[in-house]
């Protein structure tokens, strides 16, 4: 069965370019371009892989989604690809919030992507 | 403070120079002041006791003129009491062997007329009259002299006697007139000298002026008073006094003890005329009013120096105020304007030139200070603000363009591997050749973020334990595989496996990508790359060697620099930021390590060194 992956950012070409990509990879892409309305459409779709960018309005409100995303028992283990575009990738959880063990967020990557990182990445998780 | 410190030192210097003049002429002028005082109260005793003796002499001498005058035939008891004498007998040439007085015997004898003193012994005294010899009779007051008992009256008596012989029709001496005064308790004589020599001055109802003469170690005929205010009559002369001047006949001049009282005395002896000593004859000047002059003008000089004194050294105090104020300023000026008061200026109205001309250049250089203070400020503000925009500008941009690359890079990528559709050779060509450029962009970008924050100072490390080979070159190189494969450049990778550093492991990523980078860009297409590791001590060294044009000694030094492109012979232009060996350095040193370039004939090597403490 096809996997359903939701891509939430407010970059409208990068969400067209990654649906083109990876629905050409037979994955059913969602996306919400909102913190809000992504996190309502993850509930309701219930995807299998979330793709979260880290300044969807502003810096870090897509880390904050992540944590309510595993806070809600619904969401909870839908696993996060996150990504950023500040340098400090592997950092990044740490530095924002150190106590949370982020569960969830199975990656976490650069922008500029390439197609095979984020191929390389999905296909590793699910 | 140093205001204390110079000012006192100042004033101390002077003090000391004025106690010590102060003292030494305090000390020198008493001395010399003592000794004049003494020497002139010596002398002036030696002097009285001189006139002394002339004036006794010559109460001899007025009986020798009285003698002259009178007329032997006369009446003598009322002869005697004209003259004033005590004893006035005429004495025949037939009586002169029961003839006492020596003076008698010599006038008989040489013929001629003698005065002087004798002793009446006490058989004669009762002779002459019971009145004379009562009033002659002396109790002896005092110890005895040492040596033995001696007795408690005085039968003797001294006397001023003169003798003229008278000749008969003959020419030869038949009798001799012969008389006197006795001097046992005749004050007239004592008194009549004290009066001349000293005036009969008094200080504190005492007698300045004394005389007294003495029979042997007594004295008979006295102005010295005792205890009760009467004359000293029977007291006797100190056993100094006595030894020398009736032991050794000389005269004796010194301060004494006389009675009651320190006298300056005089003493000499007297003597019968055959030379032989019977008494003493004594001047003496209270002690006291010298003592006290000599007391009052010392105390008058030291008051005088005193304030002198104090006179010099209220001025030396002012003195060395005047010399150290200004200098406190100047220093207190200086540490108010190195805190960071550039506007804080010294008085300058002082009255020694030199001391203008230094507050003027203190002041002149304050004001330099200032201003250039000032200027450099404003030119750091100026530049600080420009450097901050330019940062945030380049920070800016740079963010942007990644947003604008990430769709850009993903569907060019997406379109060149086909995942949108097959595609022909000639739209593969073109799109290789947009995704290298891409690629580039991507890398100026990233490198021209990386300058900002190291520029901005932003860059903090996040240290852990990374794994040389395994998390940074496999992971880097894998992403440049395609690049080697392309150039078909060989790679040796000789690392060794699990060697661990302590750094940020982004950061060192950085570093990693651009060294290779550089290899791949800068290296002979099917050159060789070699990397490999060496381990000493505490630092590991990581080498990464690529075979190509080596780089110049010369341009070695520039390769660090921001902005620097390496000249190359060849041809074809390799796009770059020259960013990338800048960056490189400074993350490098960051983990306190050191990076250096060693070229060789067939390429160059960049060497990296990390410490390693654990």
């Amino acid at each position: 069965m096809a996997k359903k992956i939701l891509i939430i950012d407010d970059d409208a070409d990068f969400i067209e370019s990654a649906q083109a990509l990876l629905e050409a990879n037979n994955y059913i892409i969602g996306s919400s371009d909102t913190g809000k309305q992504g996190f309502d459409k993850a509930k309701t779709d219930l995807p299998d892989l979330i793709i979260l960018d880290v300044m969807i309005t502003d810096a870090s409100e897509g880390l904050d989604i992540a944590l309510q995303l595993e806070a809600d028992p619904t969401t909870t283990n839908i696993p996060i690809v996150i990504l950023t575009g500040i340098r400090k990738a592997k950092h990044l959880l740490e530095s924002y919030a150190p106590q949370e063990k982020w569960r969830n967020v199975k990656a976490v990557l650069e922008k500029p992507l390439k197609p095979e990182e984020i191929l390389t990445t999905l296909n590793n998780i699910i | 403070m140093i205001t204390e410190k110079l000012k006192t030192r100042i004033l101390i210097s002077f003090l000391f120079v004025i106690f010590i003049l102060g003292f030494s002429i305090f000390f020198l002028g008493y001395y010399v002041f003592e000794h004049y005082i003494i020497d002139k109260a010596k002398t002036e005793v030696k002097n009285n006791l001189g006139t002394a003796r002339i004036f006794y002499s010559n109460k001899i001498e007025e009986i020798k003129k009285d003698f002259h005058l009178i007329d032997p035939e006369k009446d003598f008891g009322k002869l005697k009491y004209k003259i004033g004498l005590d004893y006035l007998f005429m004495v025949s040439k037939s009586e002169t062997d029961i003839l006492e007085s020596e003076i008698v015997k010599e006038a008989f004898f040489r013929g001629e007329g003698i005065g002087g003193t004798r002793i009446i012994e006490e058989k004669e005294l009762k002779r002459i009259g019971n009145l004379l010899y009562s009033k002659a009779k002396i109790d002896i007051k005092g110890k005895p002299l040492s040596g033995g008992a001696e007795p408690q009256t005085l039968m003797q008596a001294m006397a001023i006697e003169y003798a003229l012989p008278l000749y008969n029709v003959n020419g030869e001496v038949d009798k001799v007139m012969y008389g006197g005064k006795i001097i046992n308790r005749n004050f007239e004589i004592v008194d009549t000298i004290r009066n001349f020599v000293f005036e009969n001055r008094l200080y504190k109802s005492k007698p300045i002026g004394t005389v007294t003469i003495f029979l042997n170690n007594i004295r008979i005929a006295t102005n010295v008073l005792d205890n009760n205010g009467k004359r000293a009559v029977g007291t006797k002369v100190s056993d100094i006094v006595y030894k020398k001047v009736i032991g050794e006949g000389l005269s004796w001049l010194d301060r004494a003890f006389v009675v009651n009282n320190w006298y300056l005395t005089a003493y000499e002896p007297m003597r019968d005329i055959y030379g032989n000593i019977i008494g003493i004859l004594y001047v003496g000047s209270l002690e006291e009013p010298f003592i006290k002059m000599k007391r009052n003008i010392g105390l008058m000089f030291v008051v005088m120096v005193s304030v002198v004194v104090v006179l010099a050294s209220f001025i030396s105090f002012i003195i060395s105020g005047t010399i150290s104020k200004p200098i406190t300023e100047m220093v207190n000026g200086m540490i108010k304007i190195s805190k960071g008061n550039l506007s804080h200026r010294v008085e300058k109205n002082y009255p020694v030139k030199e001391l203008n001309q230094l507050t003027d250049s203190f002041n002149e250089m304050a004001e330099e200070l200032d201003i250039r203070t000032r200027a450099l400020k404003d030119s750091n503000v100026k530049l600080s603000k420009l450097n901050k925009n330019y940062l945030d500008l380049v920070g800016f941009v740079s963010h942007e363009l990644k947003g604008v690359l990430s769709s850009t890079v993903l569907n060019a990528n997406s379109l060149k591997e086909g995942f949108l559709g097959a595609i022909n050779d000639k739209q593969k060509k073109a799109l290789t050749s947009v995704a290298k450029n891409l690629d580039y962009l991507t890398a100026t970008v990233r490198n021209f973020l990386d300058l900002s924050r190291i520029e901005k100072e932003e860059l903090e490390l996040n240290k852990k334990k990374i794994r040389i080979k395994e998390d940074l070159f496999d992971v880097s190189l894998e992403v440049f595989l395609n690049q080697i494969e392309e150039k078909e450049i060989k790679l040796e990778n000789k690392l060794a496996a699990n060697l661990f550093v302590e750094g940020d492991e982004d950061l060192l990523l950085i570093v990693v990508n651009n060294l290779i980078s550089n290899a791949i860009k800068y290296g002979s297409a099917n050159g060789k790359i070699i990397i490999e590791s060496r381990k000493r001590n505490n630092t590991i060294e990581i080498e990464i060697y690529n075979d190509g044009e080596p780089i110049s000694g010369e341009e070695n030094d520039k390769i660090f620099q921001k902005f620097y492109r390496l000249k190359r012979s060849s041809e074809t232009k390799i796009k770059g930021t020259g960013l990338g060996l800048f960056v490189t350095k400074e993350i490098i040193e960051k983990h306190d390590g050191n990076i250096r370039m060693e070229s060789s004939d067939t390429g160059n090597s960049f060497i990296l060194q990390l410490p390693v403490n654990f």
